[in-house]
């Protein structure tokens, strides 16, 4: 998948991920890895930002937790986080049908032209 | 594995290099980067890959230093202002704190001066006669005095070291809730590092230069009423000393900023 075209959407696939339980970021990347069956695959350093950025605007909370002698940040979905993913997901179910109401119209078309 | 064979320590190495951000932010995404790329080795070799193959893939799927810098760099240019504004005033906090403290030190500089150079080096002397009712208040606090004036004087030079001591616990009290504020996460970490340091030069540098004119100038503003130079000069002394701190750590900061 285009991975500009990721990232407008990857807010929503992060906080979809963290609504299923605190996760560090090798967890949260692998999820939307495995969730998406390989279609999402960004270069995994760069969705560290984006969760920075989540947690700035009051999306996530993180802590730190000690793991094998190692330092590990753990992300959870705040109140706020839950809300803005709902609104996220209607949205996005209304643009998908719009576009699915759209295309779907011109495969077919297309198909029996 | 360390050292120079092992290429998560280089490519940790080389992202140290290039982030910007405060150290706080550095060291969060160093630490968040090591702990990825480890967990990714780990499931390499499980699925049956060398170590170094393991390696390789895991800096491989993690993006080059330059992606994941970039991408840093992008979240710091978009901070929320919010945030700016939160650690402005955390800022603004410390810096009145140490401020309150300087003006405490100064009353135990001006005690010392009142040992070594006798009371009127600190005190106010009188030109002209003086309150009746304010002379009684004086010599009740003073009883040993000779006249209005040397009590007054005595009254000024007790005056300028506690109530000076006093603001300083003020100060020190101030000082430790910004503490306690910024253990709490009060602070953000998104200003530069050099940000109060500079401020905390500039302010006490020209309070220091301004107090150190005073004290040389004789010039009395007060009136009547002579003030001793060494009233200005302890307030001189430690302003100058806290500039010379915080330029110390400008440098360190700069410094730190040109060796990445």
């Amino acid at each position: 998948m285009n991975r500009e075209r990721l990232k407008g959407h990857l807010d929503l696939l992060l906080l979809s991920v963290l609504a299923a339980g605190p996760a560090h970021g090798y967890a949260v990347i692998s999820a939307l890895r495995q969730r998406s069956a390989g279609t999402f695959d960004l270069p995994e350093g760069t969705v560290y930002p984006a969760l920075h950025r989540l947690e700035d605007t009051g999306l996530l909370s993180s802590s730190w937790a000690a793991v094998d002698g190692r330092r590990r940040r753990v992300y959870s979905l705040t109140s706020k986080g839950a809300t803005a993913l709902a609104a996220e997901q209607g949205e996005w179910r209304r643009f998908a049908r719009g576009v699915q109401a759209v295309t779907g119209g011109l495969v077919t078309a297309g198909g029996t032209a | 594995m360390t050292g120079t064979g092992d290429l998560v320590e280089n490519y940790l190495d080389q992202l140290y290099v290039g982030l910007r951000g405060s150290p706080r932010q550095g060291r969060r995404i160093l630490a968040e980067a090591e702990d990825h790329l480890r967990e990714g080795v780990a499931d390499g070799v499980a699925a049956g890959l060398t170590e170094r193959e393991a390696q390789e893939q895991a800096i491989s799927s993690f993006g080059s230093v330059r992606a994941v810098v970039r991408a840093h760099d992008r979240r710091l240019r978009t901070v929320p202002g919010l945030a700016v504004l939160a650690d402005v005033a955390m800022s603004g906090w410390r810096l009145g704190s140490i401020g309150l403290l300087a003006v405490g030190a100064s009353g135990l500089v001006a005690a010392v001066m009142n040992l070594a150079f006798g009371r009127s080096f600190v005190g106010t002397a009188s030109g002209a006669a003086l309150p009746l009712a304010a002379c009684r208040h004086w010599f009740s606090n003073w009883p040993g005095a000779h006249s209005c004036a040397q009590a007054y004087l005595l009254e000024s030079s007790s005056d300028a070291v506690s109530l000076r001591v006093f603001t300083g616990l003020i100060g020190l009290t101030l000082l430790g809730g910004y503490h306690l504020a910024r253990r709490s996460g009060w602070s953000r970490g998104v200003l530069p590092d050099a940000f109060a340091p500079t401020i905390g030069m500039s302010l006490f540098g020209a309070a220091g230069l301004g107090l150190l004119a005073l004290s040389l100038s004789h010039v009395s503003v007060l009136g009547p009423l002579t003030t001793g130079p060494g009233s200005y000069l302890s307030g001189a002394v430690v302003a100058l000393a806290m500039a010379a701190v915080f330029a110390v750590q400008v440098q360190r900061t700069l410094l730190r900023h040109a060796r990445r």
